[in-house]
């Protein structure tokens, strides 16, 4: 897929900082002109220093984290779970595989208030709003694995007289597994939407609650300082979500190359 | 619920076998059997049931509150889509075939293309206050983002082999982006335009329901803080009723600008 | 070391050739309304090469999948050693066209499967996978991945998991027809030598007209749709099969006979 043409990458990076550098320029003059809509980096900074030194920042950290893992670890044990019993049922998978579909397209986010109202706004109720965030690219992703394993392979199986537990050892689950870690990919970067969806329209608390705030006073360096951090953080779970992914097929590698 | 059939024809295919009618029915009836018995018995009030949403979703489509919602909504997303759109696509394919441009936009494309777009509603409604001008914003950008980055991977990703023909056959640099370039990313771009409706939508509901303007995500709120959850309900399947068909038609566009290719999935 | 040495070398353990009998007794395949394959019968002696050549569609791997237990006749029997196949039966060894390595298992680790769903020791199962490993020639190459090997490599990886099971019957199915003509050439004229030196019951598919002559004590001839048996060819060339004999006139001689046999239009559509 990929063309690397004549980019080279010591200097693509180059060119990538000296992007940012000029963006992080380009801000900081444009907040000295306005400095009521746009606070400077150098203010955000200030502003999100403040907040680690008087605690409130780590603490909304754990908070946020602590909802996106739980919310998370649910999601892909449901997927993940669920998907693996649908690969090896055909009557629940043709009974209930279609629901999965017609249920995945439903918004979270337009089912916040309604969860809110059912639920109220604790944590079991943030949590199932992550789950559902999460849960749907696991579960597709994993069943779609389970469902195509190789039909040589199978017959491997069958021809050295594997039992039902050697069978998935050795073929399904191995076969599965980077099917359900691209699953579990797509599901990081839902279940951190869903983060945000549970702490904006359930109850403000963790760094959506810190931006809610924020945003209410009009303290424009906090919610930039914020909804930076909040991109840096969301593209550190993508990198390690890709990572994951190839860490977990090695004989895969020297095919994607 | 048939657009979902179309939608995702190819893999739902592979999920259930034919002739499992019986198999569904049964599921469709468990599953609202249930819900039906936890929201009467443990929720009255508080969880909508399949019984109240059935007859309320005639009325309540029928209302003009709704209708005037839905108006809202879909005149935001549909401008929302256009300005964000037209732009992604460009940008997309300047940064696909132009090496230094993609090197100077990566760090904000895929900062900005990871983060979940309700995080930057915050401070859009600071900039540009609680109306409709931000709605708008944030679905433009929510739209613009996968155009973007889905138009520059089909840009990028004519076969090797093919620039070789061009080469061996001489073509103008000119015909060469036509020729080539464009059919190869044609499919791409609509890609792009496929995933951007379905943030779209979800973008236009998060900023209705922080910056409390009139659509459709308000009309769900406040029907859900009224003790209405039925006609809440409803709602909330008209959005999901409006992403499916709106995938179902970029779907068939795809096919029908790109034979050639498989149907792509987000 | 003369040809007449190694086979007593090799049967200094059990009379004659080794491995067991196969009985393919009026097996008729049927999937839905489709039938593939119609009353074949085939015996297969103890040690003894026996090829099955055929137009595609003949049925010739379902065949075989139903001689492995894979497939259940839709009549009639199979029997390896008199008894009849039910599920894979013990010490059936199989070798696939795509090679069926599990791509997220070393060369090692696909070769010891077998014995690891056995439950043998460590040690032992340690020992056989390097000897097996070293058969084949692929000493060296233990901890690497499918994917980093060569296609000959990999299916040298799919012989010796073959023949980790000690098996008393190999089924070849199209074993060579995914590989390059060289490398094809190559393992064909190893695996006759592995075979000269402990000879065992094989029954071979295959698309190639030479390799079935080249490795069969009997050519059988699958035609039709459904596929029959056709003819049975007896292959008189001298033992070992090597580039000699594959040179030889009286190859040629078989070579055509089976070609026409294969190309004749007249048992065409009998189904």
């Amino acid at each position: 897929m990929k063309h690397s043409g004549s980019d080279s990458r010591p200097r693509g990076v180059a060119v990538s900082l000296a992007g940012l550098a000029l963006g992080l320029i380009a801000w900081q003059v444009a907040g000295q002109r306005d400095p009521v809509l746009l606070a400077t980096p150098v203010r955000s900074f200030e502003a999100l220093a403040g907040m680690v030194a008087d605690g409130t920042l780590p603490a909304a950290l754990l908070d946020t984290g602590l909802l996106f893992l739980v919310g998370l670890a649910a999601a892909i044990a449901g997927g993940v779970g669920y998907g693996l019993v649908l690969s090896r049922s055909r009557v629940l998978r043709g009974s209930t595989g279609w629901l999965v579909f017609a249920l995945q397209s439903v918004p979270i986010v337009a089912l916040a208030p309604l969860i809110l109202a059912a639920f109220g706004f604790g944590f079991g109720a943030k949590t199932l709003v992550v789950f559902l965030s999460a849960v749907f690219p696991i579960l597709i992703n994993t069943v779609e694995g389970a469902r195509h394993a190789p039909k040589t392979l199978l017959e491997v199986a069958k021809v050295h007289r594997s039992g039902e537990w050697p069978l998935w050892r050795d073929v399904l689950i191995p076969h599965t597994l980077p099917y359900a870690m691209s699953g579990i990919r797509q599901g990081i970067a839902m279940a951190f939407v869903g983060t945000f969806i549970a702490e904006f329209f359930l109850q403000a608390t963790g760094i959506g609650g810190l931006l809610l705030s924020a945003s209410a006073r009009f303290d424009s360096a906090t919610v930039l300082g914020l909804t930076v951090l909040v991109s840096v953080i969301a593209a550190l779970l993508m990198g390690l979500g890709r990572r994951l992914e190839k860490a977990f097929a090695p004989w895969r590698q020297g095919s994607t190359e | 619920m048939t657009a979902l059939a179309s939608r995702r024809n190819s893999r739902e295919k592979s999920f259930a076998p034919p002739g499992d009618l019986l198999g569904k029915v049964v599921a469709v009836v468990v599953l609202l059997g249930v819900w039906q018995a936890a929201g009467s018995a443990f929720l009255p009030d508080y969880l909508p049931t399949p019984l109240g949403v059935i007859t309320e979703l005639i009325p309540t489509l029928t209302s003009s509150a709704f209708l005037t919602a839905l108006g809202e909504t879909v005149g935001a997303v549909l401008l929302g889509l256009v300005l964000g759109c037209v732009p992604g696509t460009a940008a997309g394919l300047l940064i696909g075939r132009v090496g230094w441009l993609r090197q100077l936009s990566t760090p904000y494309i895929s900062g900005l293309y990871a983060m979940p777009m309700l995080a930057i509603v915050p401070m859009a409604t600071i900039w540009f206050g609680y109306n409709n001008l931000t709605r708008v914003i944030v679905i433009a950008l929510s739209a613009f983002l996968p155009c973007a980055v889905s138009t520059a991977d089909g840009a990028r990703s004519l076969p090797a082999n093919l620039g070789d023909v061009a080469r061996v056959l001489n073509v103008p640099r000119g015909r060469f982006v036509l020729d080539f370039v464009l059919p190869s990313a044609l499919p791409f771009a609509v890609a792009g335009v496929h995933i951007a409706v379905g943030r779209a939508l979800v973008g236009a509901a998060a900023v209705e329901f922080l910056a409390n303007i009139d659509g459709l995500g308000t009309f769900i709120l406040t029907n859900a803080r009224s003790f209405a959850q039925n006609q809440a309900f409803a709602g909330v399947l008209v959005l999901a009723l409006l992403g499916v068909l709106a995938r179902a038609g970029t779907e068939r566009l795809i096919r029908r600008v790109a034979p050639w290719q498989q149907t792509h999935q987000d | 070391m003369s040809l007449h040495d190694r086979r007593k070398n090799a049967t200094l353990t059990s009379p004659g050739r080794g491995g067991a009998a196969v009985t393919i007794d009026g097996v008729t395949m049927r999937f839905g309304d489709r039938v593939a394959a119609s009353d074949i019968r085939v015996d297969v002696a103890p040690g003894e090469i026996v090829s099955v050549v055929g137009p595609s569609g003949c049925g010739k791997t379902t065949l075989l999948r139903a001689v492995a237990g894979l497939l259940t006749p839709s009549e009639g029997s199979v029997k390896v050693d008199g008894e009849a196949v039910d599920g894979t039966p013990d010490g059936v060894g199989m070798v696939f066209q795509h090679f069926g390595l599990f791509p997220w298992k070393t060369v090692e680790a696909n070769v010891a499967y077998p014995l690891r769903l056995r439950g043998l020791p460590k040690e032992e199962i340690a020992a056989r996978t390097r000897e097996l490993i070293g058969m084949v020639g692929l000493s060296g190459f233990e901890k690497s991945y499918p994917h980093q090997l060569s296609g000959g490599m990999q299916q040298r990886t799919g012989l010796a998991r073959a023949l980790a099971v000690r098996p008393r019957v190999l089924l070849m199915d199209e074993p060579f027809g995914a590989l390059d003509a060289q490398t094809a050439e190559v393992l064909r004229f190893e695996l006759l030598r592995m075979w000269e030196e402990r000879p065992i019951t094989m029954l071979f598919v295959t698309h190639s007209i030479d390799e079935a002559v080249l490795f069969g004590d009997r050519v059988v001839v699958l035609k039709g749709r459904p596929g029959r048996v056709h003819e049975v060819i007896d292959v008189a060339l001298p033992h070992p099969r090597d580039r000699a004999v594959a040179r030889s006139e009286a190859f040629a001689a078989l070579r055509e006979r089976v070609w026409s046999l294969v190309m004749s239009p007249d048992a065409g559509q009998a189904g």
